[in-house]
């Protein structure tokens, strides 16, 4: 063993029901993951914990043995949290990952652990800028590095001057694997992702052929947008799944005949999203078990097209037509390893977690 | 670090000192920022190289001390040519105040300081600029001539508020303390609410003679009548009001053989109604406000010195002036300077309140000459074996000598602790309004 470090992630929200069952809750878990599995392929004695400022997210679905707590706090209220508290809980990390970095409670976070004299990397998963960044963007230099999901999101750190690095990923790709087990049925299409306005999915049921089915699986977060959704799937083949754990996502994965992820910028309403999607995690992990996808072109989608198995559709005529040659089997699809293989080597743990402890400092 | 260890030296040779003081001479309100200057001066003739970050209380248009280069750039609440609301003073003066640190970040990233030594921080925002300074990486040596921390015994909700956005107060253990007395570190302890463990005493001092070489003097006192001297703010706190009243108490009770001459700035028209509606302007002179160096030498004329000030008087350096020069201290009790001296042998200490103060004046009035002149002896006897200068500049050197071997904790470039505490301030601010 080279050297201790310990890494600390501080996240306002916590993959927990009682928290956000979405792609950047869960994407702390994984980057856990990554750094713990890159520390033991470099011998590095390496301490990671995660600290969730939701302390509803009592519980934290995880699928590793993750040491994960939670402050007395709202997610993304600072005046919520005790400062006597969360200095506390940094103090004894050499390292502080901040998710979501440019908000509120993302800078007070960091502004703490720069105080302390810790390494402060910063990860903006979605969840917009506090206006003092925008006011002074020299703020954002309490942050000694960025961290880009994917290229499209290391242009929220456009504007400062702090090292910013693009590292795709993490995919749990050990858990999100290759499955030769079962039958896919070709006319399930799968669509997974938080029941919202950006996640698109008015258009998948707009696009689908008569002969396929769609199911929709998320959490429902507007019940506005699912009445919508319910009402647009009159005559089609569609059904919901609400409340799904991740074992029984990745089931339905297995079995299903393709996926479909049709995330937007201009919503059912015509309201703007500026990062509908920095990563594509839900894609990715349909990907890395076998499952072909298709993806729209909005956020950072369009970079997973490099992947066999992955097609980008730009407008509902190509979403169609890419259907339709689902269904006529015209589709090339790659074998279930080669996409599993491409995942990991471009967006698994390994390679993440290594690039990750280089801009750290650690290796 | 430019310099190597030498003895003789406290362990330091020439480095960089960024000296922090709310006002800074050549303008000044009282001892703070003059011992301020003393300390400076005196570094600097040690081979350091000093610089001072202050406000613009005092613009100094003409640049009175060119050798001692100063930047007035620091806003300050109180004191403030502004009258600013008590609120905000306590908001900006006390806590934080994000524009200095700013200018501090500047001095540092321009100066490039080894050590930073603060003077009084009141008005600055004495916490963000420690704050400040520990995350730097460059833990001050803290110089207490008053408590500054005082504040923070009021205003419960809005210390409660700050510490809620910025934690503890626990950066501040990170500092050297130089304290003037064990009465102020016992005050300064009650503010924080925490024991100061870094700390050392060091005694106000007398820096007189000429070119401060402090040989006693010797010369005979004149053979007149028993001159009393006051030479303090004259302000109620002081003891101003008790002084005059002393004078009173001394005539109705038949001595009309002495006077008392009064130096200083302060409530000056207010003392000299009450000195013509009690009738007293034979016995109570006002003098003016003379330049120290002068001050010091007058001293010698006067017989006793009358310092009836609150019991919280962190040390008073007008006591180790007047009793080197043979002036006899009549200080309330309990104050800083009167650690130093013994009640009946080379001073008088009393209880604050015009009768004793009257006790003592009658009681000097009718020794017997002899035995006040070895009193008055006794007295600068005191003060030469441990209220010089230069022994203090010894144990400040050795301070700033010790904080350098043992400098440890975080080290954030001078910009980025800057703004994470600007971060930090922002949040406070809002936090306040709510």
């Amino acid at each position: 063993m080279k050297r201790n470090v310990s890494i600390l992630q501080v996240s306002p929200t916590g993959y927990s029901k009682r928290s956000v069952i979405g792609g950047g809750e869960k994407i702390v878990l994984n980057i856990d993951h990554a750094l713990r599995r890159a520390a033991a392929e470099l011998q590095l004695s390496l301490a990671t914990s995660i600290l969730v400022l939701d302390g509803e997210a009592a519980t934290v679905m995880s699928d590793h043995g993750i040491d994960c707590r939670s402050l007395q706090g709202r997610a993304w209220d600072p005046f919520s949290i005790h400062a006597g508290q969360l200095i506390e809980r940094i103090a004894s990390s050499e390292i502080i990952y901040v998710h979501q970095c440019l908000c509120q409670v993302g800078l007070y976070v960091a502004a703490h652990a720069r105080l302390l004299g810790k390494v402060v990397i910063g990860m903006d998963a979605g969840a917009g800028e506090y206006p003092l960044v925008k006011s002074n963007p020299d703020v954002a230099r309490i942050y000694s590095a960025f961290h880009a999901l994917s290229h499209f999101a290391l242009s929220a750190y456009e504007e400062f001057a702090v090292p910013r690095h693009v590292i795709c990923g993490p995919v749990d790709t050990d858990v999100y694997a290759d499955s030769c087990s079962g039958e896919r049925d070709p006319k399930t299409v799968l669509a997974l992702g938080r029941i919202l306005p950006h996640k698109g999915f008015e258009r998948i049921i707009e696009a689908l052929p008569e002969s396929l089915t769609l199911t929709i699986i998320g959490s429902p977060y507007d019940e506005a947008y699912l009445a919508f959704l319910k009402e647009k799937s009159a005559g089609k083949s569609v059904t919901f799944l609400t409340g799904a754990d991740d074992g029984e996502v990745r089931e339905r994965v297995k079995r299903a005949g393709l996926f479909v992820h049709a995330s937007t910028h201009f919503d059912y309403q015509g309201r703007y999203s500026h990062k509908p999607e920095l990563l594509g995690l839900a894609p990715l992990e349909a990907l890395s078990m076998g499952l072909p996808a298709l993806v729209s072109d909005a956020g950072a989608l369009p970079e997973l097209a490099q992947l066999p198995g992955c097609w980008c559709f730009r407008s509902r005529t190509e979403l169609s037509d890419l259907l339709e040659a689902h269904r006529a089997g015209a589709l090339q699809v790659p074998p279930p390893g080669v996409m599993h293989a491409a995942v990991t080597e471009h967006f698994g743990l390994l390679q993440c977690g290594e690039k990750l402890l280089q801009v750290m400092g650690v290796c | 670090m430019r310099g190597e260890t030498t003895a003789g030296n406290g362990g330091l040779l020439s480095v960089r000192i960024l000296l922090i003081s709310n006002v800074f001479p050549p303008g000044f309100l009282g001892g703070y920022e003059l011992g301020a200057l003393d300390v400076a001066r005196g570094l600097q003739r040690a081979g350091h190289e000093v610089r001072v970050l202050t406000s613009d209380y005092f613009p100094d248009d003409d640049n009175q001390m060119p050798e001692l280069p100063a930047e007035r750039v620091l806003q300050c609440t109180e004191p403030s040519r502004a009258l600013i609301p008590v609120s905000l003073n306590l908001q900006r003066g006390l806590y934080m105040n994000s524009h200095n640190v700013r200018m501090l970040a500047q001095s540092v990233l321009r100066f490039s300081p080894d050590r930073v030594v603060c003077f009084n921080l009141l008005g600055l925002g004495v916490l963000g600029i420690i704050r400040y300074l520990v995350s730097a990486g460059l833990p001050p040596v803290i110089y207490l001539m008053d408590d500054i921390f005082k504040d923070l015994r009021n205003a419960a909700e809005l210390r409660r508020r700050f510490l809620h956005v910025f934690g503890n107060l626990d950066f501040v253990k990170a500092a050297d303390f130089v304290m003037m007395s064990a009465n102020l570190a016992e005050q300064v302890e009650t503010s924080l609410g925490m024991p100061v463990a870094r700390k050392v005493i060091i005694p106000g001092w007398f820096n007189a003679g000429p070119a401060g070489e402090n040989r006693p003097w010797t010369g005979n006192k004149a053979n007149h009548i028993v001159r009393f001297v006051y030479a303090s703010r004259v302000a109620p706190h002081k003891g101003i009001d008790l002084t005059v009243d002393a004078v009173r108490g001394v005539l109705e009770r038949g001595r009309s053989d002495f006077v008392v001459d009064v130096f200083g700035a302060g409530d000056v028209t207010e003392l000299l109604q009450a000195v013509t509606a009690y009738g007293i302007g034979d016995h109570l002179r006002y003098q003016g406000c003379p330049a120290k160096e002068e001050l010091l030498l007058r001293y010698r004329e006067y017989d006793a010195m009358l310092f009836p000030t609150r019991e919280q008087e962190p040390f008073g350096f007008v006591v180790s002036e007047a009793a080197w020069a043979r002036c006899i201290p009549v200080m309330t009790a309990g104050i800083g300077a009167g650690e130093w001296f013994l009640d009946n042998w080379d001073s008088l200490k009393i209880s604050r309140t015009a009768s004793d103060l009257t006790a003592a004046m009658l009681k000097l009035l009718a020794m017997p000459p002899a035995e006040r002149d070895l009193m008055q002896r006794r007295a600068q006897r005191t003060a030469s074996h441990h209220l010089q200068f230069d022994r203090a500049m010894g144990t400040i050197q050795e301070v700033i000598a010790q904080q350098s071997r043992e400098r440890t904790g975080p080290s954030n470039t001078a910009r980025t602790a800057e703004l994470a505490i600007e971060v930090l301030d922002d949040m406070w601010g809002r936090i306040s309004r709510v």
